[in-house]
């Protein structure tokens, strides 16, 4: 446990005191607060993590902190006590005086938040030009401190530099250095790993404990990621529905959780122990890869041709009832691997296989007869479904097109609807009434209905909650066992890789670089690569299980 | 649909539309005179209770040739809005999905761009003759353009969405593809334009016909009982009035109903127009 090896935070009056903050929904919402009674504190040199899932109101406390809610958004009660200073009684002019000055805040998303015209120089700049008089020198010096405070290499170049010629991590840490430029005395950490790298999560998440470690900073962070809490946190709060209903130190929170929710929650984190599962007997092959290959090919402003190998070489093949987890950081072109295999994309080389027609080379006819084989669920829910057309026509749209009668086609989808956990009468309704982890469930139940051999699911837990992750995890297990399906899995997430596939295949750069059995990767993985990736994963050396284990005890 | 209603643009421009459309429509019931009667001893005559807008230099009942003249202006348009918007949909969404032709299509798009309508229309007529059919073609044509880069635009980013991507995957043919997931995308952009379109083309159709190059002077149509009245506007203003004043009303209607959709419809359109 590295929680007990953690800097006692520093006693005191706390930097930030929020007591009973309620904060109002408009008319029509889903509930009638969007916080309710919320009450927490932080001291200096303290990072307390805020800990939910979506919907349970952690983002806009801390919003209301910084006065950036929206005008529908009206606090109705409490204080927000910033060194002693009410916020919400604060004139906007005294806000916007703190805000960059005293405290600070980083966003998720490192791309959208940084103003794609400015240079990363004139962008920490523009705080100093705000808040002091500095001349131009002390704060050309002041930029380059910050940004080698983020360890940032070149910082002289780094400053020079467009956001888009920064990679996502290095994005993010400049954010982090102009929110840090004026040594703010609370800093509020928005998700600020969720759109990054494990890999680069990793270098984040240490910046941020260096910061604690050398200013007086309270960091306020919140995330939905138990194991960013068990790599970072002082203290825990953990909100559901607008409430808080558990909050202590992250060692007591996270291994002896009180509350059923925090409980649940913990529990639903897969840990990256692989699960064991019985040997099955061995199935055909279901799809067999052999020398994969795919070029984006690009002009550049100046003509000169630009050429990115997604796809080098690659090969694997994929067994009835059994799930190959292809793993791999954002580029390193496991999605170009899942789109190929759909013939979304055409590849430039290579043999896919599905039993016995080979889709790469497949004529039209071909491959419209053999799309009824292969079938794929997407990453974003919200986007997977069309939003006009009812559940109903959204399933049985694939059966029809191979001349599945429409009554056949509808009782086939109430089947799978009640298989998927869902009521069969909803099939009329549209997608906009069910939420992210329903709408993926009618996704699994759209691509089961044309009874295809081969199921591609191309990060279809990532943009989900972690209770309803685990829902759906689990009925893709049942479904594979059920009909027999071979599943070729797509994630970032190696605590998820671990969880559901047989066998793992690691990209890096358009390359599988290591291909086994998910123990065996596991336990001992034999590619740098590899080895880099799983000491990335946040919050690797506590597990889930063992926290439970001294909770029910 | 009754949200659509709550905007006051909506509700003011209806309003002005149908006030200016249903004696239009039922022209030869609200107006029992012979637009095109000449009546020498009733010659520029004020407004009476029996010439309500009066009557002009051959003593025809300017009322009903404003009313009948109506007519020729809504028929405009509506055809060249109804027209220019179904082409450029087809044209639009083929261009926008099938990537092969799209450069090539969008290419003659920009051909067109280049063709000023009220040039065009009186090119055409000086070598066809003045008919409707030439005046809607020659009025269609270049509006064909901004709703093929209207309609191209909403293809090219619903056809990224994994809803679309599902459907290729569930082998759902082109045509079919087009028609249930990505077209369904621009009718509330596409109600939007066509309102500008008609509107514009009421307009032009006026132009034409002020400038003598429109439909032949025997039917009435806005614009040339405009240009009629020009000359005798110092001593018979009523007759330049009336048509002018539709006019100005019924663009205004359309121009504000169009505002009003477009902001209950589509909100992304806001800035660009």
């Amino acid at each position: 446990m590295n929680l007990s090896e953690k800097t006692r935070p520093a006693s005191g009056a706390p930097v930030l005191d929020i007591r009973n903050l309620t904060v109002r929904l408009p008319k029509g919402a889903d509930r009638e607060h969007a916080v309710e009674g919320v009450s927490l504190s932080i001291a200096a040199r303290e990072i307390l993590c805020l800990v939910g899932e979506s919907g349970s109101g952690k983002s806009i406390t801390s919003f209301a902190v910084m006065g950036l809610l929206s005008k529908e958004l009206v606090p109705v009660g409490g204080e927000i006590l910033f060194q002693r200073e009410d916020l919400l009684r604060a004139s906007p002019e005294r806000l916007r005086q703190l805000r960059g000055s005293r405290m600070s805040m980083i966003f998720q998303e490192p791309m959208t938040a940084l103003n794609p015209v400015m240079t990363a120089g004139r962008q920490i700049e523009e705080v100093l030009t705000t808040h002091t008089d500095m001349s131009r020198d002390q704060r050309t010096r002041r930029v380059l401190e910050v940004i080698r405070a983020v360890s940032l290499p070149d910082p002289e170049l780094i400053r020079r530099l467009y956001p888009h010629q920064l990679s996502g991590g290095q994005r993010q840490r400049v954010m982090i250095a102009a929110a840090l430029a004026l040594e703010p005395k609370l800093l509020i950490a928005d998700e600020p790993t969720t759109a990054l790298d494990v890999t680069t999560q990793a270098q984040i998440l240490r910046i941020l404990k260096e910061i604690q470690g050398s200013h007086d900073t309270a960091i306020l962070f919140i995330t939905h990621d138990i194991g960013v809490v068990a790599e970072i946190a002082d203290r825990v709060v953990v909100m559901q529905s607008g409430r808080v209903v558990e909050q202590g130190d992250a060692g007591r929170v996270l291994d002896a959780p009180e509350h059923p929710y925090t409980k649940m929650l913990i529990s639903s984190v897969p840990s990256l122990t692989p699960g064991t599962r019985a040997e099955a007997p061995v199935k055909p092959v279901a799809l067999s890869v052999e020398g994969l290959s795919k070029i984006y090919r690009g002009t550049s402003f100046f003509g000169s041709k630009r050429e990115v190998r997604a796809i080098d070489d690659v090969g694997f093949t994929v067994r009835g009832g059994r799930v190959l987890g292809v793993v791999g950081e954002s580029g390193s072109g496991k999605t170009s691997v899942a789109r190929c295999v759909m013939r979304l994309i055409d590849c430039d080389g290579g043999r896919i296989r599905l039993d016995g027609v080979d889709l790469a080379a497949a004529s039209k006819r071909r491959l419209h007869d053999a799309r009824k084989d292969v079938q794929m669920v997407f990453q974003d829910p919200y986007r997977s479904l069309n939003p006009r057309r009812t559940v109903g026509q959204s399933i049985i749209e694939g059966p029809m097109n191979f001349g599945v009668p429409k009554r056949e086609a509808w009782e086939r989808a109430r089947r799978l609807m009640t298989l998927v956990s869902l009521d069969p009468d909803a099939l009329s309704r549209y997608p906009h009434q069910f939420s992210g982890g329903q709408r993926q469930r009618i996704c699994i139940a759209r691509a089961l209905a044309m009874e295809p051999r081969l199921l591609v699911a191309d990060e279809i837990v990532s943009a989900l909650d972690v209770t309803v992750q685990a829902q759906v995890l689990e009925l893709l297990n049942g479904i594979r066992e059920k009909f027999d399906l071979a599943i070729l899995f797509i994630t970032h997430d190696l605590r998820v890789a671990a969880k559901v596939c047989d066998e793992v295949a690691v990209m890096h750069r358009g390359r599988i670089v290591e291909m086994g059995s998910t123990s065996e990767i596991f336990a001992s993985p034999k590619h740098e690569y590899t080895r880099s990736l799983l000491a990335a994963v946040p919050g690797r050396t506590w597990s889930a299980e063992a926290g439970l284990g001294a909770g029910g005890a | 649909m009754k949200k659509i209603l709550d905007n006051p643009s909506v509700a003011l421009g209806l309003v002005i539309v149908v006030i200016m459309a249903v004696p239009a429509l039922f022209a030869p019931l609200v107006s029992s005179i012979d637009p095109t009667a000449m009546a020498p001893m009733e010659r520029i005559k004020p407004p009476s209770a029996s010439h309500w807008f009066g009557t002009d230099l051959f003593g025809r009942d300017v009322y009903s040739r404003v009313v009948h003249g109506g007519r020729t202006s809504l028929l405009v348009g509506l055809t060249v809005a109804a027209i220019s918007i179904v082409i450029g949909m087809v044209i639009g969404a083929a261009s926008g999905y099938i990537r092969v032709i799209d450069a090539v299509v969008m290419r003659i798009m920009d051909g067109l761009m280049a063709i000023p309508s009220l040039l065009l229309a009186i090119a055409m007529v000086s070598v066809g003759g003045a008919s409707l059919t030439s005046v809607v073609v020659a009025i269609t044509l270049p509006e064909i353009p901004r709703v093929v880069r209207l309609v191209r635009g909403i293809v090219l980013t619903i056809r990224e969405e994994a809803y679309v991507e599902a459907a290729v995957t569930a082998g759902t043919s082109t045509v079919a593809i087009l028609w249930r997931h990505i077209l369904p995308n621009t009718i509330a952009a596409l109600i939007v334009l066509a309102s500008y379109i008609g509107a514009s083309a009421v307009l032009t159709e006026a132009s034409l016909g002020f400038l003598g190059a429109g439909i032949s002077p025997e039917i009435p149509s806005w614009g040339n009982i405009i240009a009629e009245a020009r000359v005798s506007f110092q001593i018979a203003p009523w007759i330049l009035f009336f048509p002018s004043a539709c006019l100005v009303l019924i663009v205004l209607g359309v121009n504000v109903l169009g505002d009003g959709l477009r902001d209950t419809l589509d909100p992304r359109l806001a800035k660009k127009m």
